[in-house]
């Protein structure tokens, strides 16, 4: 009794510590990213702006350039690793993640079509991809639909569903390789044009993807634990399986719909907090929410200082540092 | 059976290629040194010549050359569209079909420093068709270009006349520009949002050098490559004073809404060059790349843009 008790309270005691961890993590990324950029600017001078006393340029780049980056970044760490989350609980997969479902894709098929297509339009092109990224879920779901959701169909159809559209991104590409230029960089993933309107688009969708995701914490729970136990809870399959998919549907089309391809946090980040703090959603989707903040805040602000004043999408950097990282915990656990 | 209808279609074919390519062996050939260092065997005038870019197509019709195949791309002028409009096509300058050029029995080939076009050597070397890459990087390459085509055509005092043409109004623009001081300048590829920064080895970032500009891209000594995509507080503190940016897309489109994509972002509204909206259009067919002999008019073009009336008026 008294070793189990002491279990609990080893265990209780690390999400503690992860959680105060994360949080210390997300702050120093947040400062950092608005200490370090192209333009070195000081603590005297963010403190003189913050007084409204800054010099003209230093306030614009903290103002409209750097603030307005790292929120976008941190919303959309947090609703990638959000959706990763509930993808992973929902489908039963370890694999799963935005990717999965074909909103990927179906955002990049969509913003490279607006960007080639009529590059007039390119002020569109978040709405074009947040639409692309619907119109692939809504496919899916039409190609998975069997009296229900069923986790296998729907893994198969984004498969095939994610290939037919990377197909047509690829032959966007090709048809058209002088008007490319301009599309590659976004295609990578990364924060280089946020600005406010980008906050005011994400965030909507994070506030209501983080309260749908930690009010439903029970029902992933359930369905983590496999289809039996979850309806001998008496959880309708049929229904929560769809509203937990549309919902990790719209963090991530939002996510996309700003910073680009960027499905690699949905995958690893839910992983990573899984060794920390357990398989109970209570705690996972709280501590993957913050620690995908911090992680997409602060590899953004690496990436486009290490090679400074050139950026490097952070798309780039993340499937660069991030896979093979993965891979070695991955591989620690196991012989663990 | 099957072995021997095989060996029959080899035989034919091998005696195909060989009648197709025995024509080309016969007339007078010289060796020359294209841009990647190899020595290549052409013939003295050849008669069937492929391009794999507009830049040289554009050249060599200039000096009264013909074509046979060409690229296909968006970079045509209507003239030389025109003018080689039953010209067949051989595909983009990044997918030249082999089949199609090879089919066009070339005596040359003539493309570009670009991998899409110098890997096509080994292929093209067993029809025994000689592929010359051609480098065009400055203006001296196309003064050098049009001389060479010039040779080719058998036409030397009409590349002799081009080139000088070229090189008049070259000599005229950059001698202006080395009386007046030259703006802080930045040019985009891209949308505002998400866009690359020419440096001076691009074409474009070398034009506004030889004008006498000061490209922000170039300030920073690090920088390598032709297009870097750079960091947009970089540019705040840099404030050019004069925004150039190359669209795929035809004028009227493009600058207005690149006018108001700016002009509605915060970041670039207190840049110096939006405030007195000094933001202009390059088309890409002029300046994504060596344009050849229109490089005359691309020099013209931004030099109003830098110095000109226009210039002048924009100014608050």
């Amino acid at each position: 009794m008294t070793t189990l008790k002491g279990g609990i309270d080893i265990r209780q005691r690390r999400r503690q510590l992860t959680y105060l961890g994360t949080g210390i993590c997300l702050l120093f990324v947040v400062v950092t990213g608005f200490l370090y950029g192209a333009v070195p600017i000081s603590w005297q001078e963010m403190a003189s702006v913050a007084q409204g006393q800054g010099a003209g340029d230093t306030e614009r780049i903290l103002y409209y350039l750097r603030l307005p980056r790292v929120i976008c970044a941190a919303l959309v760490g947090m609703n990638l690793a959000l959706a990763g989350c509930i993808l992973q609980g929902v489908l039963h997969n370890p694999l799963a993640d935005p990717g999965i479902i074909g909103v990927t894709a179906g955002a990049g098929v969509a913003a490279m079509a607006v960007m080639i297509l009529s590059p007039a339009l390119t002020a569109w092109v978040p709405l074009a991809a947040f639409l692309g990224a619907l119109v692939a879920l809504a496919i899916v779901f039409l190609l998975a639909w069997d009296r229900g959701i069923n986790p296998l169909r729907l893994i198969l159809a984004g498969v095939a569903v994610a290939a037919f559209f990377g197909g047509g991104t690829t032959a966007l590409s090709v048809m058209f390789p002088d008007r490319i230029q301009g599309v590659v960089n976004w295609l990578a993933g990364g924060f280089a044009g946020a600005r406010w309107s980008y906050v005011w688009i994400v965030l909507p969708y994070s506030l209501i993807g983080l309260l749908g995701a930690l009010w439903n914490y029970r029902k992933l729970n359930a369905l983590q634990m496999g289809e039996e136990v979850a309806l001998s809870l008496g959880i309708n399959l049929k229904r929560t399986r769809i509203v937990l998919i549309i919902l990790a549907a719209i963090l991530a089309a939002s996510s996309v719909s700003v910073a680009g391809l960027l499905g690699f946090v949905g995958l690893i980040v839910p992983h990573l907090m899984r060794l920390v703090v357990g398989s109970d959603f209570e705690y996972l989707l709280p501590a993957s929410a913050v620690f995908g903040a911090a992680l997409l805040v602060g590899a953004d602000t690496f990436a486009r200082t290490i090679f400074s004043p050139t950026e490097i999408p952070v798309g780039i950097f993340l499937s660069f540092l991030g896979a093979p990282f993965f891979l070695y915990l991955l591989k620690r656990r196991s012989r663990g | 059976m099957p072995v021997l209808l095989a060996i029959c279609c080899v035989v034919a074919l091998s005696a195909w290629i060989t009648l197709g390519t025995s024509a080309a062996l016969q007339a007078p050939t010289r060796e020359v040194v294209d841009a990647t260092g190899t020595t290549v065997t052409i013939p003295e005038h050849p008669k069937r010549v492929v391009f794999l870019n507009t830049a040289n197509l554009d050249m060599y019709y200039a000096v009264g050359g013909k074509a046979v195949g060409k690229p296909k791309s968006s970079y045509y002028t209507k003239e030389l569209l025109e003018v080689t409009k039953d010209v067949p096509s051989v595909g983009t300058i990044h997918s030249p079909n082999v089949e199609a050029i090879i089919g066009l029995q070339p005596d040359l080939v003539i493309g570009l420093n670009v991998p899409f076009n110098t890997n096509l050597r080994g292929m093209l070397s067993q029809a025994e068709i000689p592929l010359y890459i051609n480098d065009l990087n400055s203006y001296e390459d196309v003064v050098a270009t049009l001389n060479f085509f010039g040779e080719l055509t058998g036409k030397p005092t009409v590349a002799d006349a081009t080139a000088k043409a070229a090189m008049a109004n070259y000599n005229k623009l950059v001698g202006a520009a080395r009386t007046k001081k030259g703006p802080r300048a930045l040019i985009i590829f891209g949308t505002p949002g998400s866009f690359s920064m020419a440096t001076s080895k691009a074409f474009s970032g070398n034009v506004l050098n030889l004008l006498g500009g000061h490209n922000i891209a170039d300030f920073d000594s690090s920088l390598e490559g032709d297009y870097v995509p750079l960091s947009m507080e970089y540019v705040i503190k840099m404030d050019p004073e004069v925004i150039f940016f190359i669209s795929m897309t035809p004028k009227s489109d493009s600058v207005s809404v690149f006018k108001r994509d700016m002009l509605a972002s915060s970041a670039w509204v207190e840049v110096s060059a939006v405030k007195s909206q000094r933001i202009y259009y390059l088309s890409g067919g002029l300046f994504a790349a060596n344009p050849g002999t229109r490089i005359s008019e691309a020099l013209t073009i931004m030099y109003e843009d830098l110095y000109g009336e226009e210039a002048a008026h924009d100014n608050p």
